[in-house]
């Protein structure tokens, strides 16, 4: 007997789990606009986000008085999406310089960064799960019908759509936002119209590594900081590129979605088949549109 | 003639008798050498004169310590619970050499990483080949116990396996084993012990119908784990009073997210959630069922909830559900109090490695008091002097030792030969405010005689779930009565 809270908890799940990858497509998404790069690193560092919220800010704040919830949600995420940016800020020069090497090149450099950055965080944190759900149990949960749903993912939710408003808006109503569109769709033209591409190379990387690491102080909450969580989600991100199109802002948007929805519904009746059904998806969009649903529209 | 003598005229006579003597010379030298290196103690005492020792009961035998090879995993999602078998093995060697060591020989030890079946093989061969051990205690993973049996029958190294619990391994990878023996008890156990806790503490015989969702990791253990609660629940209950709503299998350690699951789950109204998730996974999953209220509309049936590090299930886990330690050791049974094999134990454990053992850390420093006794008997069986591994070996064979968990079997005979057997407790999980974590009360102790197949029961491994206990279980336990 299905019922009309178990069918909203479901769709609940599919924008909960779109948002997580939403803020990792989108980054992705940015740097191969700008820079033509699948950095395959991108993933670790919403890794990092979650270890540098889970394994040392939240060990740090255990020590002081009960903060309140509100600033345990909006603080740790925002600091780790900082952190995280100051990090790709770091590895950036490597970035740039696989770039404008061949694809193949390009693949062992960021999946090498990726590995490196799994050891590192089995160095800093240790091999086992961290986990810190302070943030996640104190936000408590709400009532539907005969069944409940943690408020928690509701604020990520709404958290995460004020962020796909503020990006859209960005993009398409600031002078800064126009150089980085432009840079995607023909980065010669803009760089000989006077556009600094470079600073905008640069400001995609960090942008991008933003978003992952507020990703990753986000999710952790929920779940865990875990080695081989940047595998986990970078196998996702690839479904989601394939689906939505690369380097396309409402690719990311309909990939995420897509992908989210089809791991949702493939667990309610297919749970064996989960992976496999997503890369049979991907498979269908690459031979039938190749460009992927969103991709092609640019930004 | 002629041939012989054309070859003589070539080489001159003081050539050939230069190269003659040469020859012999070399030959000389390389013969002792070898001689000195393959030869037995006594005979090299004798080349270079050192007194040999007099034979006896515990005199040194040999100057030479012992070397023992310990193989686990140190990292990833398996260390929380593999690390432990390095403690457990670590403190009994430690212990055993302040008492002066196995016959006057202190054991040293050398530590591999565990893996993938094809690297844990390898490190295996490093340890036997390259480290030259006497004798190897590990293994966490069910999936490496049957890739490493069958080297260490062909390279011929002792070999106590502290888990790797998967029925396979004796019941077809190597079935009439010589020096491999394993410690924990058999897999299938575990979920027969889950179901047989959930029907007795949940009351499940009083019930009229009984909606049951699984949730496993997607390998070798979890459908074991699947199967086995399976078969009992419908044996003892019946099959038309257990309808099984849900099976969800997330890949092991590939999931941090299981809010899919859980709604899933939640969706299908289940009475229980039978699982067998550890870890890190059962971490995850648990918090984030808290969330969704998991927990007040169902109970959960566990194989594993209390048995990786006892701290690592918190406080907030919820009371009243049904919780596992892998049908082994609980740190709290025996209790201390009453049993002073474990309160020695626990104490030395917790003071050594600052954290409360689990059942890998029991598992392995059984091992290597198993090990002692066994070189012992042997030694005093033959009167005196450190014994050969075959006598190592029939001495181990239908050995009982009683460990911190209590007496242990090592079977001598068919089916499942050199498997160890031990009751096995499953549990009620309440979190104890003076530990500051959920802790396993009520143990309920089921004789392991009536959840794993006996000597001599000549029946073949279900063909759909792998082990001789399912055929057994399908074949002779009796409809609607509790084993116990």
């Amino acid at each position: 007997m299905v019922v009309f809270e178990d069918i909203l908890i479901r769709i609940l799940n599919i924008f909960y789990g779109a948002s997580i990858f939403f803020l990792i497509a989108v980054g992705l998404n940015l740097i191969y606009g700008v820079m033509k790069l699948v950095n395959l690193a991108h993933t670790a560092l919403f890794a990092f986000g979650a270890y540098i919220v889970a394994g040392t800010l939240m060990k740090i704040l255990a020590g002081f008085v009960e903060l309140p919830v509100g600033f345990l949600i909006v603080i740790p995420p925002i600091a780790a999406g900082l952190t995280v940016l100051a990090v790709s800020g770091a590895i950036s020069p490597l970035l740039t310089y696989a770039a404008r090497k061949s694809e193949d090149v390009q693949l062992i450099l960021t999946f090498g960064l990726l590995l490196i950055f799994e050891d590192m965080f089995r160095g800093l944190w240790g091999p086992v799960p961290v986990v810190s759900n302070e943030a996640y149990m104190r936000s408590g949960m709400f009532s539907l019908g005969g069944s409940q749903y943690p408020l928690y993912n509701i604020y990520v939710m709404i958290f995460v759509g004020g962020m796909v408003i503020a990006l859209w808006l960005f993009l398409h109503k600031t002078r800064v936002g126009m150089l980085f569109r432009a840079t995607s769709m023909d980065i010669e033209m803009t760089s000989a119209l006077g556009a600094d591409v470079r600073k905008v190379i640069i400001g995609a990387i960090l942008i991008a590594g933003l978003l992952a690491g507020l990703g990753g102080g986000l999710y952790v909450p929920a779940a865990s900081a875990t080695l081989g969580m940047s595998i986990e989600y970078l196998v996702y991100a690839f479904v989601i590129i394939v689906i939505g199109g690369l380097g396309s802002f409402v690719g990311s948007l309909i990939g995420s979605f897509i992908v989210s929805a089809l791991r949702t519904l493939s667990l309610a009746f297919f749970p064996e088949l989960e992976l496999a059904l997503l890369y049979v998806v991907a498979i269908a969009i690459l031979l039938i549109k190749p460009e992927g649903l969103g991709g092609g529209k640019g930004w | 003639m002629r041939k012989w003598g054309g070859i003589l005229e070539r080489v001159s006579r003081r050539q050939f008798l230069k190269g003659l003597i040469g020859g012999l010379v070399a030959g000389g030298i390389i013969g002792a050498g070898i001689t000195y290196v393959a030869a037995p103690e006594a005979l090299r005492r004798e080349i270079t004169g050192q007194p040999s020792p007099q034979p006896g009961p515990f005199t040194p035998v040999l100057s030479r310590p012992l070397k023992m090879g310990i193989q686990t995993f140190f990292r990833g999602g398996g260390a929380v619970l593999g690390e432990p078998i390095y403690r457990g093995a670590v403190l009994a060697a430690e212990e055993i050499n302040e008492a002066g060591g196995i016959l006057g020989r202190k054991i040293e030890w050398v530590a591999r990483d565990e893996g993938t079946a094809e690297e844990s093989v390898r490190e295996y061969r490093k340890l036997v080949e390259e480290d030259k051990i006497d004798f190897y205690v590990g293994i966490t993973s069910s999936g490496n116990t049957p890739a490493i049996g069958p080297v260490a029958e062909e390279l011929g190294m002792i070999t106590l396996f502290a888990d790797g619990c998967t029925d396979f391994l004796f019941e077809q990878a190597i079935k009439n084993p010589k020096f491999v023996f394993r410690i924990t008890n058999i897999q299938s156990a575990d979920g027969i012990a889950a179901a047989i806790g959930a029907i007795k503490y949940l009351d499940l015989m009083k019930k009229d119908k009984i909606r049951v969702a699984h949730i496993h990791p997607d390998y070798a253990y979890g459908r074991n784990a699947h199967a086995h609660i399976s078969i009992v629940l419908e044996k003892v209950l019946g099959k038309d009073r257990v309808e099984f709503v849900y099976e969800g299998w997330p890949g092991l350690f590939r999931v941090t997210d299981f809010s899919p699951y859980i709604t899933e789950i939640m969706a299908n109204k289940p009475d229980i959630v039978a699982t067998s998730l550890w870890g890190g996974d059962f971490v995850n999953f648990y918090k984030q069922a808290l969330g969704y209220g998991l927990f007040s509309r169902t109970k959960l049936v566990t194989t594993l909830s209390h048995g990786a590090k006892p701290q690592a299930t918190g406080p907030d886990y919820p009371d009243g559900n049904v919780a596992g330690v892998h049908a082994n050791y609980y740190f709290l049974y025996p209790h201390p109090e009453t049993y002073p094999i474990n309160k020695s134990f626990v104490e030395r454990y917790y003071k050594r490695w600052n954290e409360y053992p689990n059942f890998e850390a029991e598992g392995a420093y059984v091992c290597v008091y198993l090990y002692k006794n066994a070189v012992e008997l042997a030694s005093k069986l033959r009167g005196g002097g450190w014994p050969e591994v075959d006598e190592i070996i029939a001495a181990l064979e239908g050995m009982t030792i009683y460990g911190p968990a209590g007496p242990l079997h090592i079977r001598a005979r068919q089916p499942n030969k050199h498997q160890g057997y031990k009751d096995a407790i499953i549990g009620i999980s309440k979190s104890d405010p003076n530990y500051g974590f959920s802790i396993l009360v009520d143990p309920l102790v089921i004789p392991i005689s009536r959840i794993t197949v006996p000597e001599g029961w000549d029946g073949t491994p279900d063909p759909k779930a792998g082990t001789l206990a399912y055929s057994w279980i399908r074949a002779t336990w009796k409809e609607g009565v509790l084993p116990i």
